[in-house]
């Protein structure tokens, strides 16, 4: 049964969660939509520097919250 | 470097190869895996994704089609930055299962159906082929780059190589049946591949971007001079191609056969997700973004007309590199090896499991838990089944690519398995999110989407078909696979909207939607089956030894000793489940239902389920009021508890206190009446003494009278004889009765004569008692100077009647102020003369008697008391009985 309320450790564990969900989709975005949008624009050097560089960021960050997520106690999982 | 050099170069890398497998496994079976158990070993063996087709195609394609070979990459690299939220599900669940397979996993879900088991597999199949062709395509290709003109080469290296892998995949993959699917010695063996073919490509990668090419600056010049140059129109993006692929190759790191297996099967626990969730698209970015200067350097340098698959390795031997290509060669084996490998395993489990060991099973209706039945052994037979399975497969891709004749595109052929493996997502994404999705919908959507696959993109790949015709200005490719997908995602929800699904499936659905262990309580009742049966069952799939200590293992967790445990309900869950982890769950199913003819679970049954958890939940209701109403009641106890100890405690002061009262007076009459004894005692001393005994016997006979009025008050047996009194006629008569017994002193009365005229309803005797009673207490202890007592009287609001005694003395003290109303209850106060301390006591059982009140007032400038009476006298009479009786 999930509390209704949680603490501020457990609280700031769902948050990591929840940017950790926003994640994928904001990368989804960022690798979709400009190429689609402006094909002539993106075709070329520009559209690899930029997929390189949001890719890295993306990257980046699932490591950041990928460490922090295990760094805090696991708060309802069930496998070690 | 010749072709002959490198092909030996890789029979020996093949071999050590082997060693390290082999080392692994024999580690492994010693209990040594441990250490080699370990996040980054799985990150690496994911690298599987990246096939010969990475290695060669991709430049190819970006040769070709530019920036978008990237979407191969970017869909993956989408997909792992969910990882935490949507592959640790799939993991979890899976595991929760013991799932073997894409196909198993779909199969188990939708009801533990063979039907779709072997639906899948068949999609799985069909669509690796292309792939598998193509790893066996890049090897010969690669080597045909090393060919000098004039030295042909010959013409089976596809061949060969096909048998070298599928020995490989054989020895590795089918040496024992384990009770779950994870092959230690291959997961070693493509990590270590993993790393040789990243070292081959960031060394490829680095000596182009920096020993030909003048640094990434450079490259991209190169790259904007394309959007000018002859070839550059292809590298125009186009939009619906773009989008597709994404999703497809998204889909495809989770659906793929191989990348189902090291993703989910060969997981040993969803934790590292959190390390491969970066590390993976990080190894995936290195990867393809070294692609592009290899792309455009190797346009600008090598001649038109060469194989732009080959610019890998055609860049390095034009520069005379010779060390450097064979390196890349063996990057290019690596990646093939380990994708064929695991294909191959991946694929043969499920063709065993879903196509051949039920097949044999239809074909042979004997009872299995006969061990006098034919000395095979169903494991070996299993076993078998997935060598042949290999072989098979591994065959179908060379025929292929014998077909193709091996002249197609690299990323081309790739792009058809994906597009087929994709059919499958819906139904398992699905199935994962929706517990409405069925069987029949799921069915219904792969069978649809893989027609379409098949007749759109699979044959005419092939050459056997013509690429369907879509209106100017939408891709083939692109059109076809939406609407494959498109259709497939249709049916699976119109159907699953209007089907009505069998109990097991929805069990199965409940326990993958929310990710909770099958429910044990449902599970079929087993009237018939008997504990050896089974472990004969086991046997024969596990050997003995391992079955022996499964049955010894679930027979000590009930407490029992041996090795047949009780067949509960649990159990036989547990034990099919195990079974799963070897057969899938779909034969495991049947197997179970063979052995022991268990009847499948009806809708009642299921409802029972529910019914039973409500039932708990009720249960526990009733315990939790229960409880609550036994700590009531021990609240009570423990609260008239403490007034009996109080009571008590009171009773044997009350007894000491009257002792005491009766013996003081008792004490002085014994004395005098001895004195008067004496014969010559003076006249006047005699009557003197006399006198003092008729005191003190007066004094002994009012605090009797007193007791008995308190007693008779207490019990409730006094009689109320009510009357209509004027109420200053009363206090007329307390005053002169109070000043006659007071001493002495001259005390003030002021009153209000007018307002004491109020008619009252009462025992005029009983009140009369309380205000002489009050006046006289005034009298005896007002300290003032000069004393005086006021009386009020007025009509309360609601019609009673209330009587302020005041006098200017200085009153009560507030710690006093509880006890003045009990019995004995005196202070100590020396112009006190006679009186038990029992007046106040009287008086508020009088007051109560008479249905009204006294109390002491505080803060008035002395003591007040004041005296509250009803309207009217309350019936005594019945409650007089009630005490009595």
């Amino acid at each position: 049964m999930r509390r209704l309320f949680l603490g501020r450790d457990a609280y700031r564990q769902r948050r990591l969660g929840d940017a950790i969900r926003v994640l994928p989709v904001l990368f989804a975005v960022l690798a979709v939509l400009p190429p689609v949008w402006l094909p002539q624009y993106f075709s070329y050097a520009r559209g690899a520097v930029w997929l390189a560089a949001s890719w890295a960021l993306t990257i980046a960050a699932t490591a950041v919250l990928h460490r922090a997520i295990g760094r805090a106690k696991p708060e309802d999982e069930d496998d070690a | 470097m010749t072709p002959e050099t490198l092909g030996a170069a890789s029979v020996v890398y093949v071999a050590l190869m082997f060693l390290l497998a082999h080392a692994a496994d024999r580690a492994a079976a010693a209990g040594r895996w441990r250490w080699m158990d370990r996040p980054v070993i799985y990150t690496l063996s994911l690298s599987v994704y990246c096939s010969a087709w990475t290695f060669y195609g991709a430049v190819g394609y970006a040769t070709r089609s530019g920036l978008e070979f990237l979407t191969i990459y970017l869909g993956p690299g989408i997909v792992f930055a969910g990882a935490w939220w949507g592959l640790r599900r799939l993991v979890r669940v899976a595991r929760l299962h013991r799932v073997t397979s894409i196909a198993d996993l779909i199969s188990s879900r939708f009801g533990k159906s063979a039907a779709l088991a072997a639906l899948v597999t068949l999609i799985g199949v069909l669509a690796s082929t292309p792939y598998i062709a193509l790893q066996l395509q890049s090897v010969s290709m690669a080597l045909s780059a090393f060919a000098t003109s004039g030295h042909p080469l010959p013409g089976n290296i596809a061949l060969w190589v096909a048998v070298g892998l599928a020995a490989f995949a054989i020895l590795f993959g089918t040496r024992n049946l384990a009770a779950n699917e994870r092959h230690h010695g291959v997961v070693i063996a493509i990590a270590v591949e993993a790393v040789v073919k990243l070292a081959a490509f960031l060394a490829v990668g680095a000596f182009v971007l920096w020993g030909i090419a003048d640094g990434p600056a450079d490259v991209l010049a190169r790259i904007d001079r394309m959007a000018v140059s002859a070839g550059g129109e292809g590298w125009q993006i186009r939009p619906e191609r773009w989008f597709t692929l994404i999703a497809l190759s998204g889909a495809a790191v989770m659906v793929l056969p191989r990348m189902f297996h090291v993703l989910v099967v060969e997981a040993s626990d969803e934790n590292r997700l959190r390390q491969a969730g970066w590390a993976f698209p990080a190894y995936l970015a290195a990867m393809s973004f070294l692609v592009l200067p290899i792309a455009v350097v190797g346009m600008d340098l090598l001649p038109r007309g060469s194989n732009p698959d080959l610019y890998v390795l055609a860049l390095p031997l034009s520069q005379g590199r010779d060390t450097l290509a064979a390196l890349v060669f063996l990057g290019g084996f690596s990646s093939a090896m380990s994708m064929v490998v695991v294909s191959a395993i991946a694929l043969s489990t499920m063709m065993a499991n879903h196509w051949l060991v039920p097949l044999w099973l239809w074909l042979r209706q004997t009872a299995l838990s006969e061990p006098a039945q034919a000395r095979e052994d169903l494991g070996t037979l299993m076993l078998n089944a997935r060598r042949l399975a290999i072989v098979a497969v591994i065959g179908a891709g060379w025929l292929y690519h014998r077909t193709t004749g091996g002249t197609t595109a690299l990323a081309a052929m790739g792009t058809v398995a994906f597009s087929g493996m994709a059919q499958v997502l819906p139904a398992m994404v699905a199935g994962l999110v929706w517990r409405g999705a069925t069987r029949r919908g799921a069915i219904a959507g792969i069978v649809a989407g893989a027609l379409i696959w098949g007749g759109a993109i699979f044959l005419p790949s092939l050459g056997l078909a013509a690429p369907p015709a879509f209106p100017a200005g939408i891709d083939a490719f692109a059109g076809a696979v939406l609407l494959a997908l498109a259709v497939n995602l249709l049916l699976l929800v119109l159907i699953s909207l209007v089907d009505f699904p069998d109990p097991t499936e929805r069990l199965q659905a409940l326990s993958f939607v929310h990710a909770i262990a099958p429910d044990a309580a449902a599970s079929e009742t087993a009237p018939a089956v008997q504990a050896e049966a089974l472990l004969t069952l086991a046997g024969r799939i596990w050997g003995n030894d391992h079955a022996l200590e499964v049955f010894r293992k679930a027979a000590e967790n009930q407490g029992k000793s041996g090795y047949l445990p009780d067949l509960t309900p649990r159990f036989l869950a547990d034990f099919e489940r195990h079974l799963a982890g070897t057969v899938g769950a779909a034969t495991a199913s049947a197997l179970m239902a063979r052995v022991g003819g268990r009847g499948s679970v009806t809708v009642a049954e299921l409802m029972e389920v529910a019914g039973e958890a409500s039932r708990a939940r009720e249960d526990n209701r009733r315990l939790e009021l229960t409880s609550a109403e036994l700590a009531r009641t021990a609240a009570m106890l423990r609260e008239s508890n403490e007034k009996l100890t109080v009571l008590s405690a009171q009773k044997d002061a009350f007894l000491g206190q009257i002792s005491h009262e009766l013996r003081t007076p008792m004490t002085s009459i014994r004395a005098f009446s001895e004195i008067l004894m004496e014969p010559d005692l003076p006249a006047a001393d005699r009557s003197r003494f006399a006198g003092i005994i008729q005191d003190e016997a007066a004094r002994m006979t009012r605090l009797l009278d007193d007791l008995l009025d308190i007693s008779v008050l207490e019990s409730g047996r006094a009689q109320l004889k009510p009357g209509v009194v004027n109420l200053h006629d009363l206090i007329e008569r307390a005053l002169a009765a109070g000043g006659a017994s007071a001493a002495g002193r001259d005390f003030a009365i002021r009153r209000n004569p007018l307002a004491e005229h109020l008619p009252v309803i009462t025992d005029p005797d009983r009140l009369l008692q309380v205000l002489i009673n009050v006046i006289s207490n005034a009298r005896k202890y007002c300290d003032a100077g000069e004393p005086a007592i006021r009386i009020d009287t007025r009509r309360s609001p609601q019609g009673g009647t209330e009587i302020d005694i005041h006098d200017n003395g200085s009153g009560i003290g507030p710690e006093n102020r509880a006890l003045i109303f009990e019995k004995f209850a005196r202070l100590d106060d020396p112009s006190r003369a006679g009186g038990a301390g029992l007046g106040l006591a009287i008086c508020k059982e009088i007051m109560g008697f008479l249905g009204g009140s006294i109390s002491y007032l505080p803060g008035q400038g002395g003591a007040c008391f004041r005296i509250a009476l009803p309207p009217r006298p309350p019936r005594r009479a019945e409650n007089a009985e009630n005490a009595t009786g």
